[in-house]
């Protein structure tokens, strides 16, 4: 009920895109021209979706991953990095995880990866089973379509470097592909949203974020990680505050406010998030650079009628957060089913992909 | 076991399909060479008598015949990902990827295969590691931008600007915003992919906006990162790595003393337009109100009349006060303009079109910020 209620209201928003973004195209077999497997996500029936800064871009590969598992077994990978290098004929000090996405479908989990440090860097996806095998997804001669999302160029841009948007998150929900950018420029944050299947004619929804901070100053605020709960956006801004904006809310060409729910704090970087049940109550987990994973518990009501921060934080305003201790140096986050999150933890030399138990 | 180890020169312009290294079997008439081309390398096994044989394995076994992997591993890795195959006499295995000088690499070919040319019991294995000729200079710092060394105190960033492609992944550990001879801690927006432009020459350094908004956690427990009155230095590690693995030829130090918040917007009805006589290539020079985002001003452009970009150079002069810009072709007597869009921000974030904070009964524009400001000149 409530996730047709909120398709609904995303239709209703959209209907009318005027936004200033072309997508490519629809469906078309061949090697797409990524430069650089960034963000991912996953769409229905075993699509990946990924984001990539250099093109501005979002690319959706049909992974023919589809058969459903009755039960996503654990997948626990030690020094998964350093396998992923052998694998590419190099060391772990030359390559880098970007991100890592489950495919709810199957349970598999989806690697992306860069071989090698530089502008040449090889931009390569790997996918990893139960078994902890990892096998490499090809991305030659498959059945793809891309959007972009690129600024609108400027005249005589070809003869400088475009202006890019570091994709910090990306998310498919109901119909439509949510894209969070922050660009290496201007100080801006936008969140993109496209219609999915892209099919080469809709323009991209464009809304600036903004926040305002005990209700006096407003910033732009860029966007680090966000998930989408009922009819809600659940953002985390890089200047720290988590803050819901009604999907109602980001109609094109507009700006937005998000209302804050929480604070973060200093020293700390949201990385990702997610959203689970626990018996009767949904919570969101969140892992930061510095504090490791945080628990919120959820409600619609709560985050509804929680008042807008408006007085000095002095740890506890706002909705009430705990940290989960045992979990240190997590550096990616995903569900992988209803009962259990898949962790990449660790900085390099090592790192493992470890499942856990949702707490 | 038989283990040889051949280390090649492996330059960066090598041709591609021509061979680095060649290794023979001990006296046997094995010989196994190496050819390197631009995405993959091929191992090629030759003089081997058994090529009837092998054209006639199924897929798999004949896949099993060569590994490849990076050597040494401390633990049980995974082989080098790569297929083999016959190509007319030789027994190839290519790797899916190009190879690293990072690591060494071991072949391992079943013994099966020599034919009791060489002991029969191992298998035999031979190494090759890669050393890459270094090419053209180290790389350096050029520039950081802004050029000023008087900075407002809510400055939002800067750039750094490499003379050659660098390494992703390494910045915050090499960049230390110091006071004295204490360092500053946590003063910057880390993101993973970090902030590049597509050359990976030019790295955008975000102060944290966290520390700079009032009224935001992370400002309201630790301040801003650098205060009014004091003097502070960005140091750049000479330790950060080239796209070519080569570390900076020195390191790079900023220094810089901090004024009062920036809390105003640049002003475009404060610029002075020079305006360069008809018929010359003059530059049109823009003097600004105050420095602007370095990166911003380079995108600033000129229109004819009828909205044609012209084409020309771009300097940005005097502390990125200065904007100036020389036609290809002669001035015609008639009016430009230099097109300034209203994003483009002070060194405090603030734009044309809004400061960075702002009170929310300003009137929020529902427009998005993708205006301009066009600033007429007509050379006579």
């Amino acid at each position: 009920m409530l996730r047709r209620k909120l398709a609904l209201a995303l239709s209703l928003c959209f209907a009318a895109p005027s936004g200033l973004l072309l997508a490519n195209g629809p469906w078309s077999e061949g090697t797409p021209d990524i430069q650089f497997a960034g963000a991912l996500a996953f769409a229905p029936e075993g699509v990946l979706l990924i984001g990539d800064t250099v093109r501005a871009a979002i690319y959706a590969i049909e992974t023919g991953d589809k058969q459903s598992s009755a039960d996503n077994k654990s997948i626990n990978i030690e020094g998964v990095n350093q396998k992923l290098a052998a694998l590419m004929g190099s060391d772990a000090a030359e390559i880098a995880i970007n991100d890592m996405a489950v495919n709810p479908l199957t349970g598999s989990l989806y690697i992306s990866v860069s071989r090698g440090l530089g502008p040449d860097a090889i931009p390569v996806v790997f996918k990893a089973d139960a078994k902890g095998t990892l096998s490499e997804l090809s991305l030659k001669n498959v059945r793809f379509s891309k959007a972009s999302i690129a600024n609108a160029p400027e005249p005589q841009e070809g003869r400088r470097n475009p202006r890019l948007s570091a994709i910090t998150d990306l998310q498919y929900q109901d119909g439509k592909v949510v894209v969070a950018g922050l660009s290496n420029e201007e100080f801006s944050s936008k969140l993109r949203v496209l219609n999915y299947p892209f099919d080469g004619k809709s323009k991209a929804t464009s809304v600036e974020i903004y926040h305002g901070a005990h209700g006096k100053l407003e910033t732009a605020s860029p966007v680090k990680t966000f998930v989408t709960y009922e009819d809600t956006v659940l953002a985390a801004y890089t200047c720290t505050p988590l803050v819901t904006i009604p999907v109602d809310d980001l109609k094109d060409g507009t700006k937005t406010k998000g209302k804050t729910i929480a604070e973060l704090g200093n020293m700390n970087q949201p990385i990702d998030m997610i959203v689970y049940k626990k018996g009767n109550q949904d919570f969101l987990l969140m892992a930061n650079s510095a504090r490791g994973v945080m628990k919120l518990k959820l409600s619609k009501k709560e985050i509804d009628g929680t008042e807008a921060i408006g007085t000095r934080i002095n740890g506890t305003a706002g909705l009430p957060f705990e940290t989960v201790d045992e979990l240190k140096e997590v550096m990616q986050l995903d569900k992988l089913n209803e009962k259990q999150a898949i962790l990449l933890v660790g900085k390099s030399p090592k790192q493992d992909i470890r499942t856990i138990d949702l707490p | 076991m038989l283990c040889l180890s051949i280390s090649f020169t492996f330059a960066e312009d090598t041709a591609g399909g021509s061979s680095v290294a060649r290794q023979q079997l001990g006296d046997s008439p094995v010989h196994v060479e190496l050819r390197c081309g631009a995405g993959s390398a091929m191992f090629a096994v030759q003089g081997l008598s058994c090529m009837d044989k092998l054209a006639k394995l199924p897929e798999s076994e004949l896949q099993s015949l060569v590994q490849v992997h990076v050597h040494p591993a401390l633990t049980e890795l995974p082989s080098v990902l790569g297929s083999v195959s016959i190509l007319e006499d030789e027994l190839v295995f290519i790797t899916r990827f190009p190879l690293s000088e990072r690591v060494q690499y071991r072949i391992d070919i079943d013994p099966t295969v020599l034919g009791g040319a060489v002991d029969s019991l191992s298998k035999s294995r031979l190494l090759f590691s890669a050393v890459k000729k270094p090419r053209g200079e180290a790389p350096g710092v050029v520039c950081i931008y802004p050029t000023m060394d008087v900075l407002p105190e809510n400055i939002l960033k800067f750039y750094i600007h490499f003379s050659a492609p660098m390494n992703r992944g390494e910045a915050y550990s090499r960049i230390h915003l110091m006071q004295g001879k204490t360092e500053i801690q946590s003063p910057f927006l880390e993101l993973d992919e970090e902030l590049w432009d597509a050359e990976q020459k030019r790295f955008t350094l975000l102060i944290h906006p966290g520390r700079i908004k009032r009224g935001v956690k992370p400002r309201e427990d630790s301040g801003l990162p650098m205060t009014q009155g004091n003097r502070y230095s960005l140091h750049i590690d000479a330790d950060w790595t080239s796209a070519n693995n080569r570390c900076l030829s020195s390191s790079a130090t900023k220094t810089f003393s901090i004024a009062v918040a920036d809390e105003r917007q640049p002003v475009a009805a404060n610029w002075i337009v020079t305006t360069p006589k008809a018929n010359t290539k003059q530059a049109v020079q823009l003097k600004l109100d105050e420095p602007l985002d370095h990166a911003m001003l380079e995108r600033v452009t000129v229109v004819s009349k009828e909205g044609k970009p012209i084409l020309g150079d771009t300097s940005i002069l005097e502390h990125e006060t200065l904007w100036t810009f020389t036609p290809l072709e002669p001035w015609l007597s008639e009016g430009y303009s230099i097109v300034v869009s209203t994003r483009i921000e002070d060194l405090a974030g603030n734009s044309l079109a809004r400061a960075f904070e702002t009170m929310p009964d300003e009137p929020i524009d529902s427009k998005p910020n993708d205006s301009e400001v066009a600033v007429a000149f007509n050379p006579q």
